[in-house]
């Protein structure tokens, strides 16, 4: 896979699971905050 | 502390040390001690990145911070992911494919020697005060729990590290890197598995408790210059802030210069990318867990142990009457909590939110107490209690089961000695590498520098420990150079930054430099109130925008792609 390519599906991971542990914190403070 | 808790401390010290010893027969040449020979797999290096970043600073002060503060601390981290990512395509394959042994190093064959001095001579001043200090946190706590001379509790932490790291080099300190994350994540999960199971409402009830106290809010959106944990703080200066930290300081890029390749250097900073976060919410969350148990156990007054017996003995008869009340607020305050749940239970929502409205006056009025026994405790002993470093260790010793104290503590060495090792470890390299042998002796062979690094790492390590035990009154002079270090922080990236631009010149990046460390400076006493997130971004910026602008008279300029290797140079 050329170096491009495989940055950008690296930076796709990275940025989903942060965008997942965002989300959760989220729901927490919205949740449970007034 | 019952006898199998130090049984557990003892084992987890003889097996990090044993292992230190074992690593020291595959380390005989210089590329060995400091490098690995760049052998390491990328997830040792990435556990170590991730060890060294979490001193014992960040488990004791950042549970302390949930438990009084709440969440939001997080948003410091926000940048995190970004910047390894950057680094991934910028800074790392040009570090990684240079060979140098020093960020610094890869200064020199861009720009000039005075650079490359200057930037190494920087993080050894900055670093070699700040290691004193990594020891001395943990270390005064120890001191105040178990009732400890300071020095032994710098010996404790100290020496143990300064023998497997002198001995094994990098080897010993990543691979014993990897077994202490594992020491502290086991940790953190039991301590939040046990905080779960014995609290006594519902979590669901707990949390909202939680939440009416402001400790679950998270996101601040407001854009301040002058407050460090908002969202914009944390995505922009954050991504600075790390990208100077990760990409700059060699106690983080000799992590990923030792591992075998790029794409496995790129991998080990990705670990903290996705990792980072997670880790720090949940270390969070203990504190905010801590905070719903004391709710239904009574806390102390003061959980710093030493400062609750010298205000004892100073003022007993007002000390007692605060108790006194401070002890009908939590009983009032621990109904009140009870008095939501039970409600919440009944699907009693207008019930719930009055009972929500008395339960935070009475948070309030316990807040209150609080403050003035902290007020009593500054005055008594003429100190800043500091009170919140010691919520994890009085819960820990105090109502933790047989055994988990001992798994604790052994975190707690864990995260200091991963930290101080690493800092050694990097201070020895830039010492022997950008000093000794660039300036001194060249022309030394590979045995007698092996030797010179191993004397350097036991000096700086004997440094750190004197300037952690004199912690307390070199105070302002650790401040002092703290703060010196923020000026030059974001600046050193700048140089980074420049080195990749075509056009930029050695007088441009030398002199960038000082203009961005001048700027940072006057911006620092000029207003103080900027948060110092914000001095990375400003010295950076100032540093590029100086040196283009100076390099535009100068002549042309030393490769950027990353040169073969050349042990003369080094």
């Amino acid at each position: 896979m050329p170096p491009a390519s495989r940055f950008r599906q690296t930076l796709l991971r990275v940025l989903t699971i942060q965008a997942v542990a965002l989300a959760l914190l989220w729901w927490l403070q919205s949740r449970y905050t007034d | 502390m019952h006898w199998i808790n130090w049984v557990i401390v003892a084992v987890y010290l003889v097996v990090v040390v044993w292992d230190g010893l074992r690593r020291t027969r595959g380390t005989t040449n210089i590329e060995g001690y400091f490098l690995a020979n760049r052998s390491l797999p990328w997830w040792a290096v990435g556990l170590s990145v991730m060890a060294t970043q979490l001193s014992a600073v960040t488990l004791i002060g950042t549970t302390g911070q949930g438990a009084t503060d709440g969440l939001r601390f997080v948003q410091f981290y926000f940048g995190l992911p970004i910047a390894m990512v950057i680094l991934g395509v910028t800074l790392v394959p040009f570090l990684h494919g240079a060979k140098v042994y020093t960020a610094y190093e890869y200064l020199e064959r861009r720009f000039d020697p005075r650079t490359r001095s200057l930037t190494s001579f920087l993080f050894l001043l900055s670093r070699g005060m700040s290691c004193g200090t990594i020891i001395a946190a943990p270390a005064v706590v120890f001191s105040a729990i178990f009732g400890w001379d300071l020095t032994w509790s710098v010996a404790l932490i100290g020496i143990p590290t300064i023998i497997y790291t002198v001995l094994g080099g990098v080897q010993a300190v990543t691979w014993a890197d990897v077994k202490q994350m594992v020491v502290i994540v086991a940790a953190i999960v039991a301590i939040v598995v046990v905080l779960l199971l014995r609290m006594p409402v519902p979590l669901d009830d707990a949390l909202a408790i939680a939440g009416a106290t402001g400790r679950l809010r998270v996101f601040d959106f407001s854009f301040s210059l002058t407050d460090t944990y908002t969202f914009w703080s944390g995505i922009l200066g954050g991504t600075f802030l790390m990208l100077s930290y990760f990409g700059t300081d060699q106690s983080q890029v000799q992590r990923y210069l030792a591992a075998r390749s790029v794409d496995e250097a790129r991998s080990s900073l990705l670990m903290s990318a996705y990792w980072k976060i997670p880790l720090q919410a949940l270390i969070l969350l203990m504190g905010v867990l801590i905070f719903l148990f004391y709710l239904f156990q009574p806390p102390p007054l003061l959980y710093n142990p030493a400062h609750e017996r010298r205000v004892v003995a100073a003022e007993p008869a007002a000390y007692a009457a605060l108790q006194e009340r401070y002890a009908g607020s939590l009983a009032t305050r621990d109904r009140a909590a009870r008095e939501v749940a039970r409600l919440r239970g009944l699907d009693d929502a207008a019930g719930a939110a009055a009972a929500m409205g008395v339960f935070r006056e009475h948070e309030a009025a316990v807040g209150v107490i609080r403050t003035e026994a902290l007020s009593a405790a500054e005055r008594v002993t003429g100190q800043n209690s500091k009170d919140v470093n010691y919520i994890i260790p009085r819960f820990v010793l105090d109502h933790l089961p047989l055994g988990m104290a001992g798994l604790f503590l052994a975190a707690v060495l864990a995260a200091a000695m991963s930290s101080i090792a690493a800092e050694l470890n990097s201070l020895s390299t830039a010492t022997v590498i950008d000093f000794y042998k660039r300036w001194y002796r060249p022309e030394g062979s590979d045995a007698h520098y092996l030797k010179v690094s191993k004397v350097s790492t036991a000096l700086w390590g004997g440094f750190a420990c004197v300037v952690a035990t004199y912690a307390a009154t070199l105070g302002s002079l650790i401040e002092v150079v703290n703060r010196f270090g923020s000026f030059f922080y974001g600046s050193i990236l700048g140089v980074f930054l420049l080195a990749m631009i075509r056009r930029a010149r050695a007088g441009g990046a030398f002199f960038g430099l000082l203009a961005g460390m001048g700027t940072v400076a006057a911006v620092s006493f000029g207003l103080p109130e900027i948060s110092f997130l914000w001095h990375n971004v400003i010295g950076a910026v100032t540093v590029v925008a100086v040196g283009l602008m100076i390099s535009r008279g100068e002549g042309p300029g030393g490769p950027i792609e990353p040169a073969v290797h050349s042990r003369g140079q080094a």
